[in-house]
C-alpha cells in the first residue's frame, strides 16, 4: 500500500507525518549502546565464574545419596528397636534387686519346704514305717535294716496312702532343721532332676 | 561469501567475536531500537529489551541456521523479547496486556522522552486498540517502511496474510481516529 492508497482509505491517518512519532532518546544514546551490551555480557559471564563451585562431590554422588540417607535410616531404625527390647522401661529401676537377688542366688539357698521333701520326707516315712510295723507285729526287733526299701515302697503302694511334704511337715513338727544343705553336696545330676521335675517359676517365686 | 555470511562467521569465531559483534550492533542497533520502542513505548525499558536483544543474538550465534537473514532473526528476537518484556510487566501489575497498553498510552504525555503532540498521542491510542500482531504488522509498514517479503520473514506469516492484517489495521485506526 503507497501513500496514495493509504490516503484514499485512511485520510486523516495520511495526514499524519511519519518522520514525527514524538518519541525522544536521550543524547548520545545510540552511541553508548555497544559499550553498554558488552560491559553487560563481560558482567554476566564474571557473574557466572564467581557462582561456580570450587568444590567438588565424588562421580554419582548425587545419584546414590538418596539410597545412602535410606539405608541409614533403616538402620539407625533397626538399632532403636533393639535398644527398646534389650532395656525395657523399668530396667533401670530394677536393677539393684536383680544385682541382689543374683548374688543371692549363687549360694544356692534351697528352701525349707524342698529340703522336707527331698531329705526329711522319706526318714520321716520310714520312721512313722518303722513305728507301725514295730506296733503291729509281735516281733520285738524291727530294725530300718530288716525293711528292705521295696518292701516299704510296696506298703505306701497298697495301702493308698496319700501324703505330701506339708502332711509330713505337720505330722513331726518337733524335727528341726538347723543346718542348711551345702549346694557343694548335691551333684550335678541331682540338681538337674530337681528343676526338671519342679515348677521352676514357682521355685523362683518362693525364693 | 556476502558480507552478513563474512559477519556470521566471524561472529562464531571466538577471536574475531568480540569485534564482530560490536560491528553488528552498529549496523542494527537503531532499527532495532525502534521496533522494540514501539512496543514499550518508554526509553528506559527500550533499553533494556535492546540490550538483551543483543545478549540473546550474542549467545545464541551458533543456533543461527542462517535459513533466513541475520537481521530477521535479530528482529524475530528483538519482538519476542519485547512482547515477553510486556507481558511481564502486565503480569506484575495484574491487569492484561491491553489494559497496561492503555494506561501506558494515557499516561505517555508525562514521559520526558516523548513530546508528541496530540494527534501523534491518539494515533498511538488507535493502535494500541489493535490485536498483537496487527499492531507489530502496523508498526513494521507505517513506521518502518518494512517490505512484506523481509516481514514475512521476521513474523513467519505470509504476505497475503500481512498485507490484509495491515489493511484491517489502517481501516480500525482511521476509525479510531474519526471518532475521537
Amino acid at each position: 500500500m503507497n501513500k496514495e492508497d493509504l490516503h484514499k482509505i485512511a485520510p486523516k491517518l495520511s495526514e499524519i507525518s511519519l518522520k514525527k512519532t514524538g518519541f525522544k532518546i536521550p543524547a548520545n544514546y545510540f552511541e553508548t549502546v555497544e559499550d553498554a551490551v558488552i560491559a553487560e555480557l563481560k558482567a554476566e559471564k564474571l557473574q557466572q565464574k564467581q557462582v561456580e563451585n570450587p568444590f567438588k562431590t565424588p562421580e554419582n554422588y548425587f545419584n546414590s545419596l538418596e539410597d545412602i540417607v535410606l539405608t541409614k535410616l533403616k538402620a539407625e531404625a533397626i538399632q532403636k528397636n533393639n535398644i527398646n527390647e534389650e532395656i525395657s522401661d523399668t530396667y533401670f529401676a530394677n536393677v539393684e534387686d536383680a544385682v541382689f537377688n543374683k548374688i543371692n542366688s549363687t549360694s544356692k539357698v534351697i528352701s525349707l519346704k524342698s529340703k522336707i521333701i527331698k531329705y526329711v520326707a522319706p526318714i520321716s516315712i520310714a520312721a512313722s514305717l518303722l513305728l507301725i510295723f514295730t506296733l503291729n507285729t509281735n516281733s520285738n526287733k524291727v530294725t530300718f535294716d530288716s525293711l528292705a526299701s521295696s518292701e516299704i515302697e510296696n506298703w505306701i503302694n497298697t495301702n493308698n496312702i496319700d501324703i505330701d511334704a506339708l502332711s509330713i511337715a505337720a505330722m513331726f513338727p518337733e524335727i528341726e532343721l538347723t543346718t542348711e544343705i551345702d549346694s557343694k553336696s548335691l551333684s550335678d545330676d541331682e540338681v538337674a532332676n530337681y528343676l526338671t521335675d519342679e515348677d521352676l517359676e514357682s521355685i523362683i517365686f518362693e525364693n | 561469501m556476502t558480507d552478513e555470511q563474512l559477519l556470521v562467521n566471524q561472529l562464531k569465531n571466538p577471536k574475531t567475536q568480540e569485534q564482530a559483534f560490536r560491528s553488528l550492533m552498529t549496523l542494527y542497533k537503531e532499527r532495532l531500537y525502534w521496533h522494540i520502542r514501539k512496543i514499550v513505548l518508554s526509553h528506559d525499558d527500550a533499553d533494556d529489551v535492546l540490550q538483551n536483544t543483543f545478549i540473546k543474538v550474542f549467545k545464541n550465534i551458533h543456533s543461527f541456521k542462517e535459513n533466513s537473514k541475520l537481521y530477521s532473526w535479530m528482529y524475530r528476537i528483538a519482538t519476542n523479547e519485547a512482547i515477553t518484556f510486556i507481558n511481564k510487566k502486565a503480569a506484575k501489575q495484574h491487569v492484561d496486556i491491553s489494559e497496561l497498553q492503555h494506561k501506558m498510552a494515557d499516561t505517555l504525555h508525562e514521559d520526558t522522552n516523548y513530546t508528541g503532540d496530540e494527534i501523534q498521542e491518539l494515533l498511538q491510542k488507535a493502535i494500541f486498540t489493535l490485536p498483537q500482531k496487527q499492531q507489530l504488522v502496523f508498526n513494521l509498514k507505517y513506521f518502518e517502511e518494512m517490505k512484506y517479503n523481509e516481514m514475512s520473514e521476521v513474523l513467519e506469516t505470509s504476505v497475503g496474510a500481512l498485507k490484509a492484517s495491515y489493511f484491517h489495521a489502517v481501516k480500525k485506526i482511521e476509525e479510531f481516529l474519526k471518532s475521537h
